[in-house]
Protein backbone atom coordinates (compact mmCIF):
# COMPACT_ATOMS: atom_id res chain seq x y z
CA UNK A 1 0.00 0.00 0.00
CA UNK A 2 1.10 3.50 -0.80
CA UNK A 3 1.30 6.37 1.82
CA UNK A 4 -0.74 8.37 0.26
CA UNK A 5 -3.57 5.33 0.26
CA UNK A 6 -2.90 4.21 3.75
CA UNK A 7 -3.25 7.61 5.11
CA UNK A 8 -6.52 7.70 2.85
CA UNK A 9 -7.98 4.19 5.25
CA UNK A 10 -6.54 5.44 8.23
CA UNK A 11 -8.41 8.76 7.86
CA UNK A 12 -11.80 6.94 6.23
CA UNK A 13 -11.77 4.33 9.48
CA UNK A 14 -11.63 7.67 11.83
CA UNK A 15 -14.14 9.24 9.91
CA UNK A 16 -16.31 5.81 10.18
CA UNK A 17 -15.12 5.31 13.64
CA UNK A 18 -16.73 8.83 14.96
CA UNK A 19 -19.84 8.19 12.92
CA UNK A 20 -20.61 5.04 15.10
CA UNK A 21 -20.05 7.08 18.49
CA UNK A 22 -22.16 9.56 17.25
CA UNK A 23 -24.92 6.90 16.55
CA UNK A 24 -24.48 5.07 19.61
CA UNK A 25 -24.33 8.28 22.11
CA UNK A 26 -27.63 9.64 19.95
CA UNK A 27 -29.08 5.92 21.38
CA UNK A 28 -27.76 6.73 24.75
CA UNK A 29 -29.44 9.85 24.69
CA UNK A 30 -32.72 9.58 23.53
CA UNK A 31 -34.04 7.40 26.37
CA UNK A 32 -32.46 10.28 28.90
CA UNK A 33 -33.54 13.74 26.98
CA UNK A 34 -35.61 13.78 30.38
CA UNK A 35 -33.15 13.25 32.48
CA UNK A 36 -35.39 12.56 35.98
CA UNK A 37 -39.09 12.92 36.94
CA UNK A 38 -40.30 15.22 39.55
CA UNK A 39 -41.58 13.21 42.86
CA UNK A 40 -45.25 14.38 41.55
CA UNK A 41 -44.52 13.49 38.26
CA UNK A 42 -43.02 9.87 39.46
CA UNK A 43 -46.60 9.53 41.44
CA UNK A 44 -48.79 9.90 38.98
CA UNK A 45 -46.73 7.14 36.53
CA UNK A 46 -46.42 4.99 39.41
CA UNK A 47 -49.45 2.50 38.20
CA UNK A 48 -48.17 2.07 34.64
CA UNK A 49 -44.41 2.09 35.79
CA UNK A 50 -44.34 -1.23 37.22
CA UNK A 51 -40.67 -2.02 38.49
CA UNK A 52 -38.95 -0.32 35.47
CA UNK A 53 -35.99 1.87 36.28
CA UNK A 54 -36.42 5.56 36.22
CA UNK A 55 -34.53 8.78 37.79
CA UNK A 56 -36.41 10.23 40.52
CA UNK A 57 -35.60 13.75 41.88
CA UNK A 58 -36.39 16.11 44.64
CA UNK A 59 -35.09 17.56 48.11
CA UNK A 60 -34.10 15.45 51.09
CA UNK A 61 -36.77 16.11 53.29
CA UNK A 62 -34.90 17.71 56.58
CA UNK A 63 -34.29 15.05 59.44
CA UNK A 64 -35.58 12.02 57.42
CA UNK A 65 -32.83 10.20 56.72
CA UNK A 66 -31.50 7.00 59.01
CA UNK A 67 -28.51 5.22 58.08
CA UNK A 68 -29.24 2.06 57.53
CA UNK A 69 -26.78 -0.78 57.50
CA UNK A 70 -26.36 -1.34 53.39
CA UNK A 71 -27.13 2.42 52.79
CA UNK A 72 -29.55 5.04 54.54
CA UNK A 73 -33.13 5.58 54.61
CA UNK A 74 -34.96 8.83 53.45
CA UNK A 75 -37.72 11.08 51.85
CA UNK A 76 -37.70 13.07 49.38
CA UNK A 77 -40.09 16.00 48.10
CA UNK A 78 -41.08 18.46 45.79
CA UNK A 79 -43.04 20.85 47.55
CA UNK A 80 -46.30 18.54 46.67
CA UNK A 81 -45.94 14.77 47.29
CA UNK A 82 -43.26 13.10 49.36
CA UNK A 83 -41.73 9.72 48.57
CA UNK A 84 -39.81 7.56 50.93
CA UNK A 85 -36.86 6.11 49.55
CA UNK A 86 -34.75 2.40 50.56
CA UNK A 87 -31.14 3.71 49.04
CA UNK A 88 -28.66 0.50 48.92
CA UNK A 89 -25.10 1.90 48.04
CA UNK A 90 -22.56 4.60 48.35
CA UNK A 91 -23.65 8.32 49.27
CA UNK A 92 -22.00 11.56 47.53
CA UNK A 93 -20.24 13.52 49.93
CA UNK A 94 -22.88 16.44 49.66
CA UNK A 95 -26.06 14.27 50.92
CA UNK A 96 -27.94 16.10 53.09
CA UNK A 97 -31.14 17.53 54.53
CA UNK A 98 -32.60 19.96 52.07
CA UNK A 99 -30.45 19.03 48.76
CA UNK A 100 -31.64 18.09 45.22
CA UNK A 101 -30.96 14.21 44.34
CA UNK A 102 -31.79 12.45 41.89
CA UNK A 103 -31.96 8.57 42.68
CA UNK A 104 -31.98 5.92 40.45
CA UNK A 105 -34.13 2.86 40.55
CA UNK A 106 -37.17 1.51 40.57
CA UNK A 107 -40.90 1.36 42.82
CA UNK A 108 -41.26 -0.85 45.61
CA UNK A 109 -43.99 -2.77 46.38
CA UNK A 110 -44.97 -1.28 49.28
CA UNK A 111 -45.05 1.68 47.54
CA UNK A 112 -41.61 3.09 48.34
CA UNK A 113 -38.42 3.95 46.21
CA UNK A 114 -35.83 1.41 45.61
CA UNK A 115 -32.72 3.65 44.79
CA UNK A 116 -29.10 1.67 44.19
CA UNK A 117 -27.73 5.28 43.17
CA UNK A 118 -27.79 9.08 44.06
CA UNK A 119 -26.61 12.11 42.12
CA UNK A 120 -26.39 15.60 43.92
CA UNK A 121 -28.31 17.81 41.56
CA UNK A 122 -26.31 21.02 41.68
CA UNK A 123 -27.31 24.64 41.65
CA UNK A 124 -25.53 27.54 39.35
CA UNK A 125 -24.91 29.71 42.37
CA UNK A 126 -21.23 30.31 43.52
CA UNK A 127 -21.33 32.14 47.12
CA UNK A 128 -18.59 31.92 49.57
CA UNK A 129 -20.53 30.61 52.78
CA UNK A 130 -21.91 32.76 55.33
CA UNK A 131 -22.58 35.14 52.54
CA UNK A 132 -26.14 34.42 51.80
CA UNK A 133 -27.96 36.89 49.32
CA UNK A 134 -31.51 38.18 50.83
CA UNK A 135 -30.81 37.49 54.26
CA UNK B 1 -9.34 11.50 47.71
CA UNK B 2 -10.24 14.70 49.26
CA UNK B 3 -11.79 17.47 47.77
CA UNK B 4 -8.22 18.76 47.41
CA UNK B 5 -7.10 15.90 45.38
CA UNK B 6 -10.24 16.47 42.51
CA UNK B 7 -8.60 20.44 42.08
CA UNK B 8 -4.66 19.59 42.03
CA UNK B 9 -6.12 16.54 39.45
CA UNK B 10 -8.30 19.28 37.66
CA UNK B 11 -5.54 22.06 37.14
CA UNK B 12 -2.61 19.84 36.72
CA UNK B 13 -4.39 17.72 33.66
CA UNK B 14 -5.10 21.49 32.24
CA UNK B 15 -1.73 22.23 32.49
CA UNK B 16 -0.38 19.50 30.77
CA UNK B 17 -3.06 19.13 28.32
CA UNK B 18 -1.74 22.98 27.69
CA UNK B 19 1.50 22.64 27.70
CA UNK B 20 1.33 19.06 25.46
CA UNK B 21 -0.51 20.41 22.86
CA UNK B 22 1.64 23.66 22.35
CA UNK B 23 5.00 21.11 22.25
CA UNK B 24 3.04 18.76 20.06
CA UNK B 25 2.29 21.81 17.47
CA UNK B 26 5.56 22.81 17.82
CA UNK B 27 7.48 19.53 16.98
CA UNK B 28 5.21 19.10 14.42
CA UNK B 29 6.43 22.39 12.90
CA UNK B 30 9.88 21.57 13.24
CA UNK B 31 9.22 18.42 11.61
CA UNK B 32 7.16 20.06 9.00
CA UNK B 33 9.76 22.83 8.02
CA UNK B 34 12.73 20.21 7.32
CA UNK B 35 10.71 18.65 4.55
CA UNK B 36 10.24 22.49 2.65
CA UNK B 37 12.59 22.06 -0.05
CA UNK B 38 14.54 25.36 -0.89
CA UNK B 39 12.98 28.18 -2.79
CA UNK B 40 13.57 27.75 -6.71
CA UNK B 41 14.87 24.25 -6.83
CA UNK B 42 12.58 21.81 -8.07
CA UNK B 43 14.98 19.08 -7.76
CA UNK B 44 14.78 18.88 -4.14
CA UNK B 45 11.59 17.71 -4.10
CA UNK B 46 11.68 14.33 -1.95
CA UNK B 47 9.59 12.41 -4.30
CA UNK B 48 12.02 13.15 -7.23
CA UNK B 49 9.42 15.93 -8.83
CA UNK B 50 8.28 15.33 -11.95
CA UNK B 51 10.34 15.15 -14.98
CA UNK B 52 9.67 16.47 -18.16
CA UNK C 1 1.50 22.67 -11.40
CA UNK C 2 0.96 23.41 -7.77
CA UNK C 3 -2.75 25.05 -6.91
CA UNK C 4 -1.18 26.89 -4.29
CA UNK C 5 0.85 30.27 -3.52
CA UNK C 6 3.98 29.82 -1.60
CA UNK C 7 2.81 29.86 1.70
CA UNK C 8 5.66 28.62 3.68
CA UNK C 9 6.07 31.68 5.34
CA UNK C 10 2.79 32.63 5.97
CA UNK C 11 1.43 33.60 9.55
CA UNK C 12 -1.63 35.27 10.59
CA UNK C 13 0.05 37.62 13.04
CA UNK C 14 3.19 39.53 12.46
CA UNK C 15 5.95 38.65 15.24
CA UNK C 16 5.39 41.80 17.23
CA UNK C 17 1.76 41.21 17.91
CA UNK C 18 2.39 37.60 18.22
CA UNK C 19 5.15 38.07 21.04
CA UNK C 20 2.49 40.43 22.69
CA UNK C 21 0.09 37.44 22.49
CA UNK C 22 2.52 35.02 23.72
CA UNK C 23 3.13 37.29 26.76
CA UNK C 24 -0.30 38.12 27.88
CA UNK C 25 -0.89 34.13 27.46
CA UNK C 26 1.73 33.29 30.32
CA UNK C 27 1.00 36.45 32.34
CA UNK C 28 -2.66 35.78 32.92
CA UNK C 29 -2.32 31.99 33.40
CA UNK C 30 -0.41 32.45 35.84
CA UNK C 31 -2.72 35.14 37.58
CA UNK C 32 -5.42 32.66 37.22
CA UNK C 33 -3.87 30.32 38.82
CA UNK C 34 -3.07 32.49 41.89
CA UNK C 35 -6.78 33.72 42.19
CA UNK C 36 -8.35 30.76 40.65
CA UNK C 37 -6.10 28.37 43.62
CA UNK C 38 -5.44 30.88 46.11
CA UNK C 39 -7.43 34.00 45.97
CA UNK C 40 -11.03 32.94 45.35
CA UNK C 41 -12.73 31.54 48.60
CA UNK C 42 -14.18 28.13 48.53
CA UNK C 43 -17.69 27.93 47.52
CA UNK C 44 -20.74 27.57 50.59
CA UNK C 45 -21.68 24.28 48.52
CA UNK C 46 -19.03 22.66 46.78
CA UNK C 47 -16.09 23.69 48.68
CA UNK C 48 -12.88 23.47 46.81
CA UNK C 49 -14.06 21.72 43.90
CA UNK C 50 -15.81 24.41 42.83
CA UNK C 51 -11.95 25.72 41.43
CA UNK C 52 -12.32 23.30 38.60
CA UNK C 53 -14.88 25.45 37.13
CA UNK C 54 -12.13 27.90 37.01
CA UNK C 55 -10.48 26.19 34.33
CA UNK C 56 -13.37 23.70 33.01
CA UNK C 57 -16.11 26.72 31.90
CA UNK C 58 -12.54 28.44 29.71
CA UNK C 59 -12.50 25.74 28.48
CA UNK C 60 -16.05 24.56 27.37
CA UNK C 61 -16.04 29.01 25.87
CA UNK C 62 -12.92 28.34 23.97
CA UNK C 63 -14.29 25.15 22.12
CA UNK C 64 -17.41 27.10 21.26
CA UNK C 65 -15.12 30.16 19.93
CA UNK C 66 -12.71 27.46 18.37
CA UNK C 67 -15.91 26.23 16.04
CA UNK C 68 -17.44 29.09 15.78
CA UNK C 69 -14.32 30.63 14.05
CA UNK C 70 -14.23 26.89 12.01
CA UNK C 71 -17.91 27.80 10.77
CA UNK C 72 -17.05 31.31 9.90
CA UNK C 73 -13.81 30.60 7.98
CA UNK C 74 -15.84 28.02 6.30
CA UNK C 75 -18.20 30.29 5.24
CA UNK C 76 -16.17 32.97 3.85
CA UNK C 77 -14.18 29.69 2.24
CA UNK C 78 -17.70 28.30 0.36
CA UNK C 79 -18.48 32.47 -0.66
CA UNK C 80 -16.93 32.33 -4.11
CA UNK C 81 -16.13 36.08 -3.59
CA UNK C 82 -14.21 35.87 -0.42
CA UNK C 83 -12.31 32.08 -1.75
CA UNK C 84 -9.27 31.45 -0.27
CA UNK C 85 -6.99 28.61 1.15
CA UNK C 86 -6.57 31.07 3.75
CA UNK C 87 -9.93 30.42 5.55
CA UNK C 88 -9.79 26.73 4.94
CA UNK C 89 -6.26 26.54 6.60
CA UNK C 90 -7.53 28.49 10.00
CA UNK C 91 -10.80 26.58 9.89
CA UNK C 92 -8.55 23.48 10.08
CA UNK C 93 -5.94 24.71 12.42
CA UNK C 94 -9.10 26.15 14.57
CA UNK C 95 -10.75 22.68 14.86
CA UNK C 96 -8.34 20.61 16.18
CA UNK C 97 -7.92 23.22 19.03
CA UNK C 98 -11.69 22.81 19.51
CA UNK C 99 -11.13 19.58 19.72
CA UNK C 100 -8.41 19.96 21.96
CA UNK C 101 -10.71 22.19 24.65
CA UNK C 102 -13.51 20.40 24.08
CA UNK C 103 -12.03 17.06 25.26
CA UNK C 104 -10.54 18.98 28.32
CA UNK C 105 -13.61 20.09 28.94
CA UNK C 106 -15.21 16.65 29.40
CA UNK C 107 -12.04 15.47 31.21
CA UNK C 108 -12.41 18.54 33.97
CA UNK C 109 -16.23 17.79 33.93
CA UNK C 110 -15.98 14.42 34.89
CA UNK C 111 -13.49 15.39 37.54
CA UNK C 112 -15.71 17.98 39.32
CA UNK C 113 -18.84 15.41 38.46
CA UNK C 114 -17.05 13.29 41.09
CA UNK C 115 -17.12 14.77 43.99
CA UNK C 116 -19.94 17.39 43.33
CA UNK C 117 -22.93 15.09 42.08
CA UNK C 118 -21.11 11.93 43.48
CA UNK C 119 -20.08 10.29 39.39
CA UNK C 120 -17.87 10.45 36.78
CA UNK C 121 -20.65 10.51 33.96
CA UNK C 122 -24.29 11.20 34.21
CA UNK C 123 -26.15 10.06 30.56
CA UNK C 124 -27.75 13.75 30.32
CA UNK C 125 -28.58 15.93 27.39
CA UNK C 126 -25.61 18.31 28.28
CA UNK C 127 -22.92 15.58 28.97
CA UNK C 128 -23.90 13.61 25.64
CA UNK C 129 -24.12 16.42 23.07
CA UNK C 130 -20.89 17.60 24.12
CA UNK C 131 -19.51 13.97 23.40
CA UNK C 132 -21.03 14.45 20.27
CA UNK C 133 -19.37 17.62 19.65
CA UNK C 134 -16.09 16.19 20.49
CA UNK C 135 -16.71 12.95 17.67
CA UNK C 136 -18.45 15.25 14.83
CA UNK C 137 -14.74 17.18 15.06
CA UNK C 138 -12.80 14.13 15.25
CA UNK C 139 -14.49 13.15 12.21
CA UNK C 140 -14.12 16.85 10.38
CA UNK C 141 -9.96 16.64 11.19
CA UNK C 142 -10.25 12.88 9.67
CA UNK C 143 -12.17 13.77 6.51
CA UNK C 144 -9.24 16.60 6.14
CA UNK C 145 -6.41 13.69 5.97
CA UNK C 146 -8.31 12.23 3.69
CA UNK C 147 -6.04 12.84 0.73
CA UNK C 148 -7.88 15.21 -2.32
CA UNK C 149 -6.50 17.84 -4.30
CA UNK C 150 -6.34 20.96 -1.95
CA UNK C 151 -9.72 22.58 -3.58
CA UNK C 152 -11.87 19.68 -2.92
CA UNK C 153 -10.70 18.98 0.48
CA UNK C 154 -11.26 22.46 1.10
CA UNK C 155 -14.53 22.34 -0.35
CA UNK C 156 -15.73 19.31 1.23
CA UNK C 157 -14.32 20.22 4.51
CA UNK C 158 -15.92 23.29 4.69
CA UNK C 159 -19.20 21.66 4.21
CA UNK C 160 -18.81 18.91 6.85
CA UNK C 161 -17.70 22.00 9.00
CA UNK C 162 -20.78 23.49 8.48
CA UNK C 163 -23.12 20.61 9.57
CA UNK C 164 -21.05 20.10 12.67
CA UNK C 165 -21.58 23.38 13.65
CA UNK C 166 -25.52 22.44 14.23
CA UNK C 167 -24.36 20.75 17.50
CA UNK C 168 -23.16 23.69 19.03
CA UNK C 169 -26.17 25.62 19.65
CA UNK C 170 -27.80 22.04 21.16
CA UNK C 171 -24.89 21.88 23.26
CA UNK C 172 -25.27 25.22 24.44
CA UNK C 173 -29.22 24.95 25.21
CA UNK C 174 -29.63 21.35 26.30
CA UNK C 175 -29.28 22.41 29.72
CA UNK C 176 -32.53 25.09 29.13
CA UNK C 177 -34.57 22.82 26.88
CA UNK C 178 -34.34 19.79 28.56
CA UNK C 179 -34.16 18.30 31.93
CA UNK C 180 -30.39 17.41 33.11
CA UNK C 181 -28.45 16.91 35.89
CA UNK C 182 -25.77 19.63 34.32
CA UNK C 183 -26.55 23.01 35.87
CA UNK C 184 -27.68 25.83 33.86
CA UNK C 185 -25.17 28.45 32.90
CA UNK C 186 -24.49 31.06 35.47
CA UNK C 187 -21.91 33.28 33.37
CA UNK C 188 -23.48 32.89 30.13
CA UNK C 189 -27.16 32.96 31.19
CA UNK C 190 -29.50 34.41 29.66
CA UNK C 191 -32.13 35.22 32.44
CA UNK C 192 -29.10 36.69 34.74
CA UNK C 193 -30.99 35.12 37.66
CA UNK C 194 -27.56 33.50 38.65
CA UNK C 195 -25.78 35.07 41.51
CA UNK C 196 -22.19 34.68 41.90
CA UNK C 197 -19.70 36.28 44.69
CA UNK C 198 -17.46 39.00 42.79
CA UNK C 199 -14.15 36.99 43.23
CA UNK C 200 -15.86 33.75 41.88
CA UNK C 201 -16.53 35.80 39.06
CA UNK C 202 -13.33 37.19 38.58
CA UNK C 203 -11.54 34.03 38.52
CA UNK C 204 -13.97 32.81 35.97
CA UNK C 205 -13.47 36.35 33.90
CA UNK C 206 -9.65 35.60 34.15
CA UNK C 207 -9.94 32.30 33.21
CA UNK C 208 -12.35 33.25 30.10
CA UNK C 209 -9.39 36.23 29.06
CA UNK C 210 -6.51 33.82 29.57
CA UNK C 211 -7.65 30.93 27.32
CA UNK C 212 -9.04 33.47 24.36
CA UNK C 213 -5.49 34.82 24.37
CA UNK C 214 -3.79 31.35 24.75
CA UNK C 215 -6.43 30.26 21.67
CA UNK C 216 -5.09 33.33 19.80
CA UNK C 217 -1.13 32.29 20.11
CA UNK C 218 -1.58 28.61 19.18
CA UNK C 219 -4.11 29.54 16.44
CA UNK C 220 -0.93 31.58 14.99
CA UNK C 221 1.22 28.55 15.34
CA UNK C 222 -1.19 25.88 14.13
CA UNK C 223 -2.08 28.08 11.00
CA UNK C 224 1.68 27.28 9.94
CA UNK C 225 2.05 23.98 10.82
CA UNK C 226 -1.39 23.72 8.61
CA UNK C 227 0.15 25.87 5.84
CA UNK C 228 3.32 23.60 6.00
CA UNK C 229 1.38 19.95 5.27
CA UNK C 230 -0.85 21.78 2.83
CA UNK C 231 2.41 22.51 0.82
CA UNK C 232 3.78 19.17 1.62
CA UNK C 233 0.61 17.53 0.17
CA UNK C 234 0.49 18.91 -2.76
CA UNK C 235 3.95 18.54 -3.69
CA UNK C 236 3.46 14.78 -2.99
CA UNK C 237 0.03 14.89 -5.21
CA UNK C 238 1.62 16.86 -8.07
CA UNK C 239 4.96 13.84 -8.10
CA UNK C 240 2.10 10.87 -7.32
CA UNK C 241 -0.13 12.54 -10.83
CA UNK C 242 3.46 12.67 -12.38
CA UNK C 243 4.26 9.33 -11.37
CA UNK C 244 1.37 7.88 -12.95
CA UNK C 245 1.30 9.86 -16.32
CA UNK C 246 4.87 8.61 -16.73
CA UNK C 247 3.49 5.25 -15.99
CA UNK C 248 0.72 5.37 -18.96
CA UNK C 249 3.18 7.09 -21.46
CA UNK C 250 5.43 3.37 -20.40
CA UNK C 251 2.09 1.11 -21.33
CA UNK C 252 1.19 2.88 -24.59
CA UNK C 253 4.62 3.66 -26.26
Amino acid sequence: MTPAKRRSVIALSLCAAAVIAIVVLGVALSGNVVYYRTVSEAVKSRPSQGDARFRLAGAVVPGSSTETRRGVDFEVTDGKKTVEVTHVGDLPTLFDDKVPVVCEGHWAADGSFDSDRIMIRHGNNYTPPKVKFGQ
Amino acid sequence: MSDAGFVVAGWVITAAVLVGYWLSVLLRLRRAERTVPPAGDPTADPTGGPTP
Amino acid sequence: MSATTPSTTERLLNPWVRRVFGAAALASLVALVVVGLFVAPPDAVQGDAQRIMYVHVPAAWIAYVAFGVTSITSLLYLWPRTRSLVWDRIAGASAELGVVFTGLTLVLGSIWGRPVWGVWWAWDARLVTTAVLFFLYVGYLALRRVPAATDVRAKRSAIAALIAFVDVPIVHFSVTWWRTLHQQGTVFNEKLDAEIHGTMALALWLGVLAFTVLYVYLLDLRYRLEALDEDRETRELDAAIADRVRGAVGVTS
